[in-house]
């Protein structure tokens, strides 16, 4: 019998358990990635509505993210949640109307609008919607490490996560002290916007802190996340590697000789 | 100690990212956003240097002892 058999059985109680926090997820996931829509774009929306000669265009971008998120939560996929929607409100923003731009600016608005963006992604990553223990790859454990399993980890991987965060931090305030502190970039902003300096910054940090946040989910969290798996798997794929190359390199070898013991007395009769 | 070397390269790799978003900023401000996409481009390639030198370094620490 195959010991990666599937062992695990349904059971309908963990089962509706998971189905129960699936829908607790989808709700709170639809309301605060409608706060954050809303908080972004209801009211240059209903502005656009208000005016009879309202932008078709904008409307079209105004509304693609409120799509995208209810598509999301509906096929349950993260890639649409966490990538799609949240690029998705890049373009509506880049047709916000200057006065809008302004208002985003003003008092406590962005600090709101980046907790809400830090709730949103914080409540959608909360649980991996589509994916069930067992569910895939045949129910066999995707990283088999029996052989490997007691050897002890061979480098501080915490050494290693935190010093790449401190680093990251360091990228932050780096971006943030360019577009706010720099008297440089500060003229460059007055020389190349004029009046609208204010909105260029607003969006200039609004840019840079999610193209961040991209940097340090796939750059620094996933692969220090998966630095002993990748560790291992390359182990285990060079050990593959070799014994095939084994196989191959002794064909090789005696192809080798037979063809030059061939030549030898192929030659040999012809010379002798 | 190579591992690390390669360690701390990587690590450097990350910190000097930073110069590269810096001038991302500037791009910017300056409305010039096709070199602004080009330098996130470039910032990002040099995280994912800086990484796969510190990956390479663990493999080596490991093999090491």
């Amino acid at each position: 019998m195959n010991e990666h058999e599937p062992t695990a059985t349904a059971d309908p109680i963990t089962d509706s358990s998971s189905a129960g926090t699936l829908s607790l997820w989808a709700l709170l996931t639809a309301f605060v990635g409608i706060a954050l829509w809303a908080q972004l774009l209801l009211v240059p929306l209903l502005a656009e509505f208000r005016y009879t000669d309202g932008r078709m265009a904008a409307l079209g971008f105004y509304l693609i993210p409120v799509a995208i998120l209810g598509l999301g939560i509906a096929l349950k996929r993260s890639a649409l949640l966490l990538m799609l929607f949240p690029v998705s409100l890049l373009p509506a923003l880049a047709w916000l109307p200057e006065p809008d731009w302004a208002a985003l600016h003003q008092g406590t608005t962005m600090i709101w609008l980046v907790s809400t963006l830090t709730a949103y992604f914080v409540v959608c990553s909360w649980r991996s919607p589509g994916w069930r223990p067992g569910s895939g790859n045949g129910g066999r454990p995707l990283d088999d490490d029996s052989d490997l399993a007691g050897v002890p980890l061979g480098v501080d991987y915490r050494g290693f996560f935190f010093s790449r965060l401190g680093a990251s931090l360091f990228v932050l305030l780096t971006i943030l002290y360019g577009i706010y502190f720099d008297r440089e970039v500060g003229e460059l902003f007055r020389l190349h916007h004029g009046e609208a300096e204010v909105v260029a910054m607003s969006f200039t940090t609004m840019v840079m802190f999610f193209a961040w946040c991209v940097f340090v989910y796939m750059m620094i969290i996933v692969p220090g996340a998966n630095l002993e798996y990748d560790r291992r798997r390359l182990e285990r794929e060079l050990r593959q590697w070799t014994k095939q190359w084994e196989v191959r390199r002794q064909v090789v070898r005696v192809s080798g000789w037979a063809v030059a013991s061939l030549v030898v007395a192929i030659a040999a009769t012809l010379w002798f | 100690m190579v591992g690390r070397i390669y360690d701390i390269v990587g690590l450097g790799f990350v910190l000097g990212s930073a110069f590269i978003f810096y001038q991302c900023v500037r791009f910017l401000a300056q409305a010039d956003y096709v070199a602004a996409v080009i330098a996130l481009a470039a910032a990002f390639t040099v995280v994912r240097v800086g990484v796969e030198l510190t990956r390479l370094g663990i493999a080596v620490g490991r093999e090491g002892q």
